[in-house]
């Protein structure tokens, strides 16, 4: 009897025991093999990868503790005190603290376009889209070196190499400023011509198109040639970043300047748009960044403040700077007859919006004073806004940040060949591209003898240089130039240890206003260090061959 | 040291009353005591697969007895009654919230594994009833055949069998409490803070935002419409809530059958103020029941069968905000911000603060957590002397299972601001919208856990040695949500040769492996050998001298830690989800991106030295053990060191680390009797030290910046160096121009600036020491016991919310240890640099300043019984009668005033409680 138990139990346990094959692998990952796969026509997996591989162009917008990058230079501040921007504006760059230190993805972007370039031809797609694939790649990979140069100088160029966990890394050396920029001049001038040509066809817009690579190249050869990078003011230098912008003016691909002028931002399909970072369609650049005396549902955070210094560089809408006598300006009337950008680019007291007038002055709706977030400058930023003047509510809205746009290449030649030499047709050259802009702006010719669009005709390199540097201020106000370009041209050692100013708007019992002049912020730059981003701690300490930038 | 006593006022009397008690004393013996010296019995308890006695022991085991010293500890987890019972266990609660409340476990430095009966389950709350005792498995022999589980040590509960219970007993105990909460962060009233906020932006040159008129309206209270000044603390929370628990337990042994059955009933209530209005609890609530079957049947004369069964209900009510988000609402939000209702009775508000806080805790449903834990146990054990003497095979099977389901029935509400216009004229501003209760439920979390093990034993004696082997396989099978079953298997091996119970040779060695990990590398080996002496066996040694007994013993050997990651060792491509947008249209296009790159991990291991002494003295009435351990931890998971970004993917978790922990544990006891008083006193204490031995750290360019040769949790940041007395004045932070009040630092390198190269290492060297004391009492029929328990060198960097003053965008909250900030009054006694509003990059980072010892000393647990007599009790059959008074955290020395130095909590505060209740046994 006992034994019968004993047997039974023991077959019992045995059945236990022997237990059924399971699944001992997760099937649901998906393997390089079923990415890359030699059998897949559609390519599906591969132009997913391909997709990603758009997330690593440059987007600006308020991306740097809720701001724009240029609320780091004198174009504006943060609304936020102490706003990590400051680190920027002040100074409080370290190898450890960094709000845009972009190091590590813009490596992350060249190791994923290699890993793209190198895998992708085993896939049986069709070949001239596999073609255009890797050309973007191409051009993606060479974007986030430009982004690595401007802020870190010269680094290490990888090649083609996709590295793995056992190379090492520990002992690569950076690369000269130089060859870099030959290094991305070489690849733009290789894939010109295997990028899809324009116009694009409406289904594909978003795809690097060939004047990218032309676009790319015209302002890599402009910081080249530019007094941080070029101490010895080489005129070759200027005119091969001239000849760039010149090859893309002429190539008779459709680029041409769109009006309004906001539409460039707005609209995905326009032909200023060279390539732009196209973004999902909402109401978040809106929010972020209108007025905070709405409700909801229209709500809004308003982080970025623009300057009375970047007001003040807007001339009147004949075309005169607001300090020349003949400009008509009115101090007590400070927004009147101005530039139209200037009414696109900020939201001032007294501007529309949502359907009210926004009140900056001191108690109004925008400024209502207590410890809100609110305007430090009188100003709110309305650049890349949807049209919402009159409406009563925010819409989804597309917002298409610029990478390359074409009146950046027409302000590229112009300021190349002004510098390439003086004489006649080098200065003329230039003021014809400022012309345009400003044409296309809404400043009309006029009927001044000796001046247009209210610039001199007259003016000699110096002042052509000023008028351009104005011109690339307010035409790409906050798209994440003028940062670059005080540092480029070697100012911002004199712009960034300026003050940031701002007006103090009072309300008069008879309903005007009057406008008091305050200073809202004191920048810092400390000269030579802050012209370089420091490379991370970490990179250098993992890297012993790369060589950390002078100051830091 | 000065200390300064907090919640005295509350618990005063009853200390008091204790201490009186004291004088008619008590009976129970406070089992954390090593051995209890009245009673001569050598012990037995239990290990890991099986039992040792004080004699045969050789691993550093330490041994807590269930009963009193678990069930006079009144909250649902029976963890927070080890606070300071066993030497090299470090118990801190730090949340206390009903249902919540379950201590942390720190044995040696690292979280146990937890093993019910002998096999590894999920956390759960087991009514102190249920539990035997608890062993806690500290060295490497000990958890030998954990073998790739065994390397953080682990606890082992058992629970009760009912075999030593003759014939049966029946007990009801019925016991109830309230709780109230230990100390708080103390926001300003409305005064103070907007005179330091004001003070904040002059300092920073801004202009202040409260005029002189507003200040006064803060202060006189005329209008509290306009001028509102919230005590949130009162408006939200009640002083204390009731606590209350009803028990049955049943256990006997008869001719065939062991039993145990235990219910257990627990309603503890949460602090909130609720509204009469609503028709259902928006209190942070939790009721549990907990079942236990333990029977124990002689199948055949040689086959034992066991079944354990246990099942856990757990139910937690919360408003429909959560809990989490009012307690974070309530410390950011200032006295002024908003006034609880307004002149017509809506809730206050305005755009920054829309949620009032009344609302978030009253009108905002309620959610419900319920959770279920399951666990069977089902074993056969056959004594096999019919084949060889002395042999034995058992068999087991254990399922566990446990779900979480949240129910949610929240809405959302709305708030008004006032605005009273030029013509006094009162308008209402609306924030929010209010909606109706949803209804939904989700399984958040579902596991289960399969465990079979197949055992043989023999024992073989010859004259007075014995020989003891044990052979068993144990295999785990665990899944959660929807990932793929992780697997252990595990063979092990225990032998062990007592000679003559003097000399005890001991050895177990598993082969041990994990499903996760990659095949080739699933397997560890993991060896450990023991020796003890018994020196009071010896015949030159005088049992009857002054020492008693005394032992040596030391272990050493190897056990693992499976971290193996979900298949890491696989490269796979990720989905990321909408990833770009191509056309004009609003359609996203899917992107698909490395995931990570494939690392072979394989288990960390750690070799293990531990060698003790114990020893008994003083006619068997004082006992010492100490033990000194030395664990050396290798192929620790971390990021290489020199990881460089040019890569262009995350480096994975690699087998690189090597760290050291050492110390020492002490613990002693003292029992006797004088006349018809007896009386108990233990302690223990327990030192703990770490090392970072290799962490693959690059050069630094500094000795000071290496965290190498640092304390494995050690904080880095600059080292505080007094407060700028003239504006400019350094070293500070990069780029910072200074005001006199900021922080100055340290320039270690001295160049004159403070960057990444001044930091290092600002939370010192010096072990973490946490020890226990108690004393127990019995007197006739009456008892009292008293345990004590504290931490020193207990440093800890506290930053942000709580901390920092004006956070948030400068709308956050003030407390009082800022009233305290420096001034050119106070330059020499603040302890709060210059106020400012929103974030200061020079004071508010991760600094020396914000470094404090919390250490403390705390009333843990007092306990006062009295059992009526027995000769009553004969006459109306009833075995005991006992009443109770118990209470926990009663009372704390520390010189941290402002917050509890236990918790350091932003969350539910951690409870005292107080709680009494009756006993019968039939």
């Amino acid at each position: 009897m006992n034994k019968i138990k004993i047997y039974l139990i023991g077959i019992i346990a045995l059945n236990l025991f022997a237990c059924k094959k399971y699944e001992t692998l997760p099937n649901e990952a998906i393997s390089a093999d079923i990415v890359y796969d030699k059998f897949d026509k559609n390519g599906t997996y591969a132009n997913w990868v391909r997709n990603d591989l758009y997330t690593y162009l440059p987007k600006g917008y308020n991306r740097i503790d809720n701001v724009v990058l240029d609320a780091a230079s004198d174009d504006a501040v943060a609304s936020r005190y102490g706003s990590t921007i400051e680190l920027l504006s002040k100074s409080g760059l370290t190898a450890s603290s960094n709000p845009d230190n972009s190091w590590a993805t813009n490596y992350q972007a060249i190791r994923k376009t290699n890993l793209f370039i190198s895998k992708v031809d085993v896939v049986p797609y069709d070949a001239a889209t596999l073609s255009f694939w890797k050309a973007e790649a191409r051009f993606i990979r060479v974007m986030n070196y430009f982004e690595l140069i401007k802020r870190y100088g010269g680094v290490p160029l990888l090649g083609d190499k996709v590295y793995g966990l056992n190379d090492n890394l520990t002992n690569i050396p950076r690369n000269t400023f130089n060859e870099c920029v030959q290094y991305i001049v070489s690849e733009c001038d290789a894939i010109k011509t295997l990028l899809r040509p324009e116009p694009v066809a409406d289904a594909f817009l978003g795809s690097v198109p060939r004047g990218a690579a032309y676009a790319l190249k015209a302002r890599v050869l402009l910081y080249a040639a530019s007094p941080l990078n070029n101490t010895s003011n080489d005129l070759n230098k200027w005119q091969l970043a001239a000849d760039a912008a010149k090859d893309l003016m002429t190539l008779n691909a459709g680029y041409s300047l769109v009006s309004p002028y906001n539409n460039v931002f707005l609209n995905r399909k326009n032909t200023e748009v060279i390539l732009a970072y196209q973004d999902a369609q909402n109401g978040s650049i809106e929010r972020n960044n209108g007025p905070i005396g709405y409700g909801e549902p229209n709500a809004s955070s308003g982080y970025v403040n623009p300057s009375q210094n970047l007001v003040d560089a807007f001339p009147m809408n004949n075309g005169r700077a607001i300090t020349d006598a003949a400009s008509g300006y009115n101090s007590a009337s400070p927004y009147a007859n101005r530039d139209p950008r200037m009414a696109l680019t900020v939201f001032y007291n007294g501007g529309n919006w949502l359907n009210r007038p926004v009140e900056t002055f001191d108690g109004g709706l925008d400024k209502p004073g207590g410890n809100r977030l609110q305007t430090r400058t009188g100003y709110y930023m309305r650049k890349f806004s949807g049209n919402f003047e009159t409406a009563t509510a925010l819409a989804s809205q597309t917002h298409n940040f610029p990478i390359f746009r074409y009146a950046e290449i027409l302000l590229n030649y112009a300021e190349a060949i002004n510098e390439a030499g003086v004489g006649v047709t080098f200065q003329t050259e230039a003021f014809n591209q400022l012309k345009a802009l400003r044409l296309r702006a809404g400043i009309a010719i006029g009927a001044v003898a000796g001046y247009q669009h209210g610039l001199s005709t007259t003016l000699n390199q110096a002042e052509m240089r000023e008028a351009i540097r104005n011109e690339r201020r307010i035409e790409m106000a906050f798209e994440e130039q003028r940062f670059w370009d005080i540092r480029r041209w070697k100012i911002a050692h004199l712009v960034g240890n300026g003050n940031v100013n701002g007006v103090q708007i009072t309300k008069q019992g008879t309903g005007t206003f009057t406008y008091t002049p305050i200073v809202v912020d004191k920048l810092n730059f400390i000269n030579p260090k802050m012209y370089l981003y420091p490379i991370p701690l970490n990179e250098i300490l993992s890297d012993r061959a790369l060589l950390q930038n002078p100051g830091y | 040291m000065i200390f300064n006593i907090y919640k005295v006022p509350r618990t005063l009397p009853l200390i008091l009353c204790m201490l009186l008690g004291t004088y008619f004393a008590f009976a129970q013996t406070t089992d954390s005591l090593k051995r209890l010296a009245l009673d001569s019995n050598v012990r037995t308890y239990p290990v890991l697969h099986g039992y040792r006695n004080d004699t045969n022991q050789v691993a550093a085991i330490g041994y807590l007895k269930g009963g009193n010293a678990l069930t006079s500890t009144p909250t649902a987890y029976v963890y927070n009654a080890l606070s300071g019972r066993l030497a090299g266990l470090n118990v801190s609660l730090n949340n206390g919230m009903p249902g919540s409340d379950n201590a942390t476990l720190s044995l040696r430095g690292l979280a146990p594994l937890i093993l019910v009966d002998g096999v590894p389950r999920f956390p759960s709350s087991i009514n102190p009833e249920q539990i035997e005792s608890i062993t806690l498995l500290k060295d490497a022999l000990s958890t030998a055949m954990l073998g790739m589980q065994g390397a953080n040590g682990a606890l082992l509960i058992t629970t009760r069998s009912g075999r030593n219970t003759p014939g049966y007993t029946f007990d009801a105990t019925a016991q109830t409490g309230v709780s109230s909460s230990l100390q708080e962060r103390k926001p300003l009233s409305a005064f103070d803070y907007a005179t330091l906020y004001n003070e904040a932006l002059v300092n920073d040159g801004r202009v202040p935002i409260y005029s002189s008129a507003a200040l006064q309206g803060y202060k006189d209270q005329n209008n509290r419409f306009l001028y509102p000044n919230v005590d949130w603390s009162k408006e939200l929370f009640k002083d204390n809530a009731p606590f209350s628990r009803y028990t049955i337990n049943s256990e006997g042994s008869g001719k065939n059958i062991n039993y145990f059955v235990s219910l257990d009933y627990l309603n503890q209530q949460g602090l909130l103020k609720e509204n009469p209005a609503n028709t259902y609890k928006t209190n942070t609530n939790f009721e549990r029941f907990v079942f236990r079957t333990n029977l124990e049947m002689d199948l055949t004369p040689r086959l034992k069968g066991t079944l354990n069964l246990y099942s856990n209900i757990g139910d937690q009510n919360a408003p429909g905000n959560s809990f989490a988000t009012l307690y974070s609402a309530f410390l950011n939000t200032p006295a002024n911000a908003y006034p609880k209702l307004n002149p017509n009775g809506s809730l206050g508000g305005n755009i920054l603060f829309s949620n009032n806080m009344y609302g978030q805790s009253v009108f905002t449903g309620y959610t419900k957590t319920n959770t279920t834990y399951g666990f069977a146990d089902l074993g056969l054990k056959r004594e096999m002397d019919d084949v060889l003497e002395g042999l034995w095979v058992k068999g087991r099977l254990a399922y566990n299972f446990n779900t979480n389901q949240f129910i949610n029935r929240s809405k959302a509400f709305q708030t008004f601001q006032m605005n009273v216009g030029l013509a006094n004229d009162t308008t209402y501003q609306r924030y929010g919208t209010q909606s109706s209760q949803v209804n939904t439920s989700a399984v958040t979390d579902r596991g289960q856990q399969i465990y079979m093990e197949g055992s043989g034993g023999y024992t073989h004696k010859t004259g007075d040695n014995t020989f003891n082997a044990l052979l068993i396989y144990t295999y785990q099978n665990l899944r959660s949500t929807s990932q793929l079953a992780q697997k252990y298997n595990n063979a092990a091996l225990q032998l062990s040769y007592n000679v003559q119970n003097k000399y005890i040779f001991e050895g177990a060695a598993s082969y041990s492996g994990n499903s996760w990990f990659k095949p080739g590398n699933q397997y560890g080996f993991y060896p450990s050998v023991g020796f003890s002496w018994n020196i009071d066996q010896e015949s030159f040694f005088a049992k009857d001298g002054f020492l008693n007994a005394l032992k040596l013993r030391t272990t050493y050997g190897k056990v693992g830690n499976a971290d193996p990651g979900y298949f890491t060792y696989r490269y796979a491509y990720i989905n990321t989800g909408s990833a770009y947008y191509f056309g004009t249209g609003p359609g996203a296009v899917q992107g698909l991106d490395e995931s990570a790159l494939p690392s072979v991990r394989m288990a960390s291991s750690a070799l293990k030295f531990d060698a003790g002494l114990d020893l008994t003295f003083a006619k068997n009435r004082a006992f010492f053990t100490v033990d000194y351990y030395n664990h050396a931890f290798a192929n620790l998971l971390q990021i290489r060191g020199q990881a460089s970004a040019l890569l262009g993917i995350a480096y994975p978790l690699e087998n690189l680390g090597k760290s050291r922990t050492s110390g020492t544990e002490w613990t002693a006891g003292w029992a006797d009797k004088v006349g018809s008083l007896g009386y108990t006193i233990g302690a223990n204490l327990s030192f703990n030290n770490s090392k970072i031995i290799d962490n693959n750290e690059p050069a630094q360019p500094y000795p000071w910046m290496a965290k190498t040769g640092q304390p494995v949790n050690q904080v880095y940041g600059y080292l505080a160096d007094g407060f700028v007395s003239t504006a400019g004045q350094g070293p500070v932070v990069e780029g910072y121009t200074s005001l006199p009040g900021d922080i100055k630092y340290k320039d270690l390198n001295g160049d004159g600036v403070i960057n990444q190269y001044d930091v290092t290492a600002i939370g010192g060297q010096k072990p973490l020491i946490y020890y226990g004391f108690n004393v127990g009492i019995n007197y006739k029929n009456f008892d009292l016991s008293v345990l004590f328990q504290g931490v020193e060198h207990n440093k800890q960097l506290l930053t942000g919310l709580g901390e920092w003053a004006f956070q948030n965008n400068g709308t956050g909250n003030a407390f009082e240890q800022h009233l305290n900030r420096w001034t050119p009054q106070t330059a020499a006694t603040a302890t709060y640099p210059r106020l400012s509003v929103g974030p200061n990059r020079n004071n508010n980072t991760n600094s020396s300043f914000w470094v404090n010892n919390f250490n403390y000393l705390r009333l843990k647990n007092v306990a006062v019984g009295y059992n009526l007599s027995t000769a009553f009790l004969n006459k109306i059959s009833v075995k005991q009668i006992r009443f109770f008074v118990n209470g926990f955290n009663l009372a704390t020395l520390s010189k941290t005033k402002r917050i509890d130095p236990e918790s350091l909590s932003l969350g539910y505060p951690i409870q005292e409680l107080i709680n009494g209740g009756i006993t019968v046994k039939f």
